[in-house]
């Protein structure tokens, strides 16, 4: 009796041995092909088309209207990107089941990026944050949203996350998935089927950094990772707006000529023109005409990173700085008050040069008349073809 | 009566020419005497006639053992490495296991089957729970001060156009943020033109 249990217990595991290879017969291509649209399925009910109504008599591309993508993470709330539903008259929201529905701002953050809509009357299948299992570096994602040159206005794009930048305050994850212009707010999902980001555009091509260097930015693509995207979510839902952080500082940027490469320049940190009085960095030890080498344990290149970075830092926190005078190092932590604008002005639109004791700084008078000279080369080009067609 | 059912019974023979010479003596004289069977028979012999002029199709000579190959091709290919093949006795076994396990387990399978799984095959989709009353929406959003001549007049409108603004829209903006990369590998959406890192900004 028990020689024959032990035969079979043997025969058993030799059949599921060498049962196991026939079982992946299938093919691993076709296998990943099934699981994909497995998890398509289950994940394209939760993604919504964004429409942002601005002006219907506009015919100005983008004027009239922005469309980007969208995911519900309850029933009748959708996290998005705030520059999809900036300056909207009226937000519509279409589902993957040709349902139109009139959406509510909840509140946005131009920040981060995130916007939260609510759709009164509708139940959507939500998806649910990744928290068991935080993403990784390698693992293989799908961006789920619309697009404008994708049959349907229905896209997918299947990747792996490269890696995460370095940023103190809302890193961004760099992806491998190929983008296309609508998928500004699409659910990026795990091989689980959950949300681990959301995505956020696509590298610019005018980046002078390191994307190039990495081998990746053929099909470079960003998303803002499930921890943060969770926090933002909880902090509009509560209180329909996103406390920023403040240092009181008016800065710009230092940079000196590249000696290795022509024409590039290497960024040295931000310099600080003026310091509001009794202000956190005031109180700190900052002055005029210090530079800002460090936030946090990471380089400083230019002022709008590290005004994301404080103002993305929540009001009360301490923060770790390091500044140069007079040659030499000095450190401090800055006691970060809250910032008094609801959206702080230098993230609204192209900020505008303060108004800075000792006259403008000449950064921006370069700029200017970059900008002049490129206009007269262009005038001049435009009369000389329109001459040599006169001949 | 009786003679013309056992007349038509025999029709099919009669023209094969595989009865006797009694039957055939007996149904001859049967036409003979009843114009209606007479008739039908010719009907039949007629249709077999045309039927048998139809062009025959031959089949190719190697039919059979094209079909077969292709039989063989249509089963799925194994894996690239060629693997033992597992003897029967073991698969035998498993298979045998197998049936028990599941007669065991079959109670179970239903309550199975509503969990994850059946959550796959169908997944949720978006429905309405209420209808939203169109005023109490509008009335949060300021009118604008002068009525746009192609604004739509009532929800059923806007939705045509929000149809309209995705699937043709030449003024609309599909939105794709451009990222812009640091030398540190700091990476933050581009919210300035190109000057803008010389720009003074306070914060």
């Amino acid at each position: 009796m028990r020689t024959g249990a032990l035969r079979l217990l043997v025969a058993l595991a030799a059949t599921l041995v060498l049962a196991a290879p026939a079982a992946r017969a299938q093919g691993t291509l076709s296998a990943l092909e099934t699981d994909v649209d497995v998890i398509l399925a289950t994940t394209r009910p939760s993604v919504v088309t964004v429409v942002n109504v601005r002006d219907l008599d506009a015919h100005k591309p983008g004027a009239a209207a922005r469309v980007g993508s969208g995911v519900a993470v309850s029933e009748n709330e959708i996290l998005t990107t705030a520059s999809v539903v900036e300056g909207a008259r009226q937000i519509w929201v279409r589902t993957s089941n040709r349902l139109q529905l009139r959406a509510v701002l909840v509140g946005a953050d131009p920040i981060a990026n995130i916007a939260l809509l609510r759709i009164p009357g509708v139940e959507l299948p939500p998806l649910r944050f990744a928290t068991s299992r935080p993403v990784r570096v390698g693992d293989w994602v799908i961006a789920v949203g619309t697009a404008r040159d994708v049959h349907d206005r229905s896209a997918h794009s299947l990747g792996t996350v490269l890696f995460r930048h370095r940023d103190p305050r809302l890193p961004l994850w760099q992806l491998s998935n190929a983008v296309y212009p609508g998928l500004g707010g699409a659910a990026v999902v795990s091989a689980r089927g959950e949300l681990v980001g959301l995505l956020q555009g696509e590298l610019d091509p005018a980046s002078d950094g390191a994307g190039a260097a990495d081998g990746a930015a053929a099909n470079a693509s960003f998303m803002l990772g499930a921890d943060d995207l969770r926090n933002e979510y909880l902090q509009l839902r509560r209180d329909g707006r996103v406390r920023y952080g403040w240092l009181g500082v008016t800065t710009r940027a230092v940079s000196v000529a590249s000696e290795s490469e022509a024409g590039a320049t290497v960024p040295l940190g931000v310099e600080v023109l003026e310091v509001a009085a009794n202000g956190p960095a005031a109180r700190a030890g900052l002055r005029r005409r210090d530079l800002i080498v460090a936030f946090e344990g990471v380089p400083v290149e230019d002022p709008m990173q590290l005004a994301r970075w404080v103002t993305a830092s929540p009001p009360g926190s301490a923060v770790r700085m390091v500044w140069v005078r007079d040659d030499l190092r000095r450190d401090g932590r800055p006691v970060l008050a809250e910032s008094p604008a609801a959206v702080p002005q230098w993230a609204t639109s192209v900020p505008v040069a303060a108004v800075v004791p000792g006259g403008a700084p000449s950064g921006t008078r370069i700029a200017d008349l970059e900008r002049r000279i490129e206009r007269m080369n262009r005038e001049l080009q435009r009369l000389r073809s329109s001459s040599a067609d006169g001949r | 009566m009786r003679n013309c059912s056992r007349a038509r019974a025999w029709f099919g023979a009669y023209w094969d020419d595989e009865i006797t010479q009694a039957e055939r003596e007996w149904l001859e004289a049967h036409f003979a005497a009843c114009p209606k069977c007479r008739s039908e028979y010719d009907v039949l012999a007629r249709t077999l006639e045309s039927v048998a002029t139809l062009p025959r199709i031959e089949a190719a000579p190697d039919f059979t053992e094209r079909t077969l190959a292709r039989v063989r091709r249509a089963t799925p290919a194994a894996d690239r490495l060629a693997l033992p093949r597992p003897a029967w006795q073991p698969v035998a076994v498993a298979a045998s296991l197998l049936v028990i396990a599941g007669t065991l387990l079959a109670p179970f399978a239903g309550r199975l089957a509503q969990g994850p799984i059946a959550h796959r095959m169908a997944p949720p989709e978006a429905r309405l729970v209420a209808t939203p009353a169109p005023g109490s929406l509008a009335a949060r959003e300021p009118a604008p001060a002068v009525a746009p001549s192609r604004a739509p007049q009532s929800q059923e409108q806007v939705a045509a156009l929000v149809d309209s603004l995705i699937d043709h829209g030449e003024d609309v903006d599909f939105v794709l943020d451009p990222v812009r990369v640091g030398h540190e590998r700091t990476a933050s959406r581009r919210l300035e033109p190109a000057q803008g890192r010389q720009a003074v900004i306070s914060f």
